[in-house]
């Protein structure tokens, strides 16, 4: 296929493009997504595309009637898509920030969630509910969170993390696809970042991890921005004769246990690295799983390496020192070496 | 909050120690990973710092006084806080939750000889258990690593290395042996082998060497030897008087003639002392019953009889 490079942000636009060029009831709803766009009879025929442009162009190309622009009602217009996906469409709906799920969460974990459970299989509801995740942006405590173990406790919800241009893409098709309610988080930070891409539609299966980094000497598991932190860590810890594994699960249910076993059982170490608070994490809840699965691997405790468990700090030096970073993974590796 | 200082656990078998000296005083300033008191176990001195950050409020424990580790020694806090709940009593040290009046008496009242043996939990990580476990090997007699002394994987290895290393010599001995004139342990070496593996189980072995003014002994045996072979009819050798000599020695220092069974030290109430003489075909221990009682005359004759039985061998450098 042909690779060239793109950006993370443009990877989500191709995705739901093509998705949307492949499957008449595909469509897209959320918070200023047309943003714009659709007023081509005042002379006007561009959209920026939503907060971070990743819908940019759409309008243009389908129309009002499947890039739909809502009021700022996260709980109207998520029930909108669960209902149309109930009735079946296969919607994709933009929540600009994943720190407003408090307000439609109902329709996302006790409708959503549970209508293909409910109902013995007779209604599925394939909808990708789309937001965003991470801190670094300045954006305070409600704009700036990393939630995806909210979705992860939830039974009937499927949990995908892209890090890079080519794991959005691939998955973000794949979510499309699925026939479950699948949330794929977008690290707002990673919007600009560049990545290597096919042009052509691919998909990732949800469920399979990416050995980001081959090493023997611990392995570091680590989803979205964490995973170029890692990266950067094993670098610098390469350099002081220390192997480090890099696993990117990229989704967390499903989660590729398999691959995260695998890579323990050469190592025998385990640092998760997480940019979510500690409590209840998907931090722990890995942790949790080597211990029960792969007890026998282990030559140090498990080390979990998060955000401290507070709100994300205003002040930019406090924003800075909450998100793990690549000095704090080294630092924790080489202590579970040392 | 104010917390317990307590007698540090130094090393695998420590059970108590002694306050050799308290580095900081009543009211000082402590901060954590600084000196605070030099302990004194049955092996060494170490320096051992603070835990914690905080003042030196109380000392509990004297310079000089010996306690069981996880004992209370002093306590540590702010300059202000109210500590008479620690002083009386009410608030007990971490090591002594879970026990009743009783047993705190006798873990404070614990002395050496009254401590069974502590089997301490080994630290060791699960892959290195396995390891272990998988290779036969005893991780009590591994010395980890890692942080508190956990044992890990690398531990294991060496242990594992190092019982392959004594496998593989074995095994090298062993093709010596079949390659080269080989000679089975049989008849009387491997009654003298028995014998002297025995005697290293259960006596004390000891070699001295050191150098005597011999004069005193030259001088006695010339003055009796004429005596002695007018009266007694028999040659005294320089070896019959250090038969004797050894013989009233070990009446004076009674541990000396002592066997150990099973874990009890029997001190002989005789001494039975054996002279080991060097034949062509191996080494025979006549031994003098009741050495120390015998008169000398008695001894040497004992020993000549002796001597005279073994003279058929023409190796026998006495002969």
């Amino acid at each position: 296929m042909n690779q060239r490079e793109l950006l993370y942000q443009d990877a989500i636009t191709e995705a739901i493009r093509q998705e949307m060029e492949r499957d008449d009831t595909v469509f897209i709803m959320g918070e200023d997504i047309a943003g714009g766009g659709g007023r081509a009879d005042q002379g006007i025929i561009d959209s920026w595309g939503g907060c971070y442009g990743a819908t940019k162009g759409l309008i243009q190309q389908f129309g009002p009637m499947r890039v739909l622009d809502t009021p700022i009602t996260e709980s109207a217009y998520i029930g909108a898509c669960v209902g149309a996906a109930a009735a079946g469409l296969r919607p994709i709906a933009e929540l600009m920030h994943v720190d407003f799920l408090g307000v439609c969460f109902d329709q996302i974990f006790n409708q959503a969630a549970k209508f293909r459970y409910m109902s013995g299989g007779k209604v599925k509801i394939p909808l990708t509910i789309r937001t965003t995740i991470g801190a670094g942006m300045r954006g305070a405590a409600q704009h700036s969170q990393t939630l995806y173990s909210l979705f992860a406790h939830i039974p009937g919800l499927k949990v995908v993390i892209p890090s890079n241009a080519y794991d959005m893409k691939g998955l973000l098709i794949a979510s499309i696809r699925d026939d479950d309610p699948v949330c794929v988080f977008e690290n707002k930070t990673l919007y600009s970042s560049k990545g290597l891409a096919p042009e052509e539609p691919y998909t990732i299966p949800l469920g399979k991890a990416r050995i980001a980094r081959e090493g023997s000497d611990i392995t570091i598991v680590a989803y979205s921005k964490m995973v170029n932190y890692s990266l950067e860590a094993a670098d610098i810890l390469a350099k002081e004769g220390i192997s480090a594994e890099v696993i990117d699960p990229r989704t967390i249910t499903p989660l590729d246990e398999e691959a995260i076993l695998n890579s323990v059982a050469k190592t025998n170490r385990l640092l998760v690295v997480d940019e979510s608070n500690p409590i209840c994490s998907v931090a722990s809840e890995i942790a949790a799983m080597v211990v029960e699965k792969g007890f026998d691997y282990l030559d140090a405790p498990i080390k979990r390496l998060t955000a401290p468990h507070t709100p994300v700090p205003m002040s930019p030096p406090m924003e800075d020192e909450y998100i793990p970073s690549a000095a704090k993974i080294v630092k924790n590796a080489k202590e579970m070496l040392g | 909050m104010a917390s317990y200082i307590v007698m540090p656990k130094l090393g695998l078998t420590m059970i108590e120690g002694t306050i050799s000296s308290w580095l900081k005083k009543e009211g000082d300033y402590v901060t954590k990973g600084e000196p605070l008191i030099e302990v004194t176990t049955e092996k060494i001195t170490l320096e051992v710092e603070a835990l914690e950050t905080g003042v030196l409020r109380k000392i509990l424990v004297e310079e000089g006084t010996t306690v069981p580790i996880q004992e209370p020694i002093g306590i540590i806090g702010e300059a202000d806080e109210d500590i008479s709940k620690y002083l009386s009593g009410e608030i007990i040290p971490e090591s002594h939750i879970g026990m009743n009046e009783n047993q705190r008496e006798v873990s404070a009242n614990k002395s050496l000889a009254e401590t069974p043996a502590i089997k301490d939990r080994i630290k060791a990580s699960p892959a290195a258990k396995k390891m272990a476990e998988e290779h036969g090997i005893d991780l009590s007699g591994i010395a980890g690593t890692g942080p508190g002394g956990r044992i890990n994987l690398s531990d294991v290895q060496k242990a594992v290395d190092a019982s392959r290393e004594v496998e593989q010599l074995q095994s090298e001995y062993a093709q010596i042996a079949v390659s080269s004139n080989s000679v089975p342990l049989q008849g009387l070496r491997k009654v003298i082998a028995d014998k002297m593996s025995l005697s290293i189980h259960s006596t004390a072995q000891l070699t001295l060497t050191m150098e005597v003014d011999a004069t005193d002994l030259v001088k006695l045996r010339h003055d009796i030897r004429e005596e002695m072979a007018k009266t007694e009819q028999v040659k005294i050798t320089y070896n019959d008087l250090i038969v004797k000599a050894a013989a009233m020695a070990l009446k004076d220092y009674p541990l000396m003639n002592s066997t150990l069974v099973d874990n009890n030290i029997i001190i002989g109430d005789t001494v039975n002392l054996g002279i080991a003489v060097a034949l062509k075909d191996g080494l025979m221990v006549p031994v003098i019953k009741n050495a120390a009682k015998k008169s000398l005359a008695t001894s040497v004759r004992k020993q000549e009889i002796w001597l005279t039985a073994l003279a058929g061998d023409s190796s026998c450098p006495i002969n």
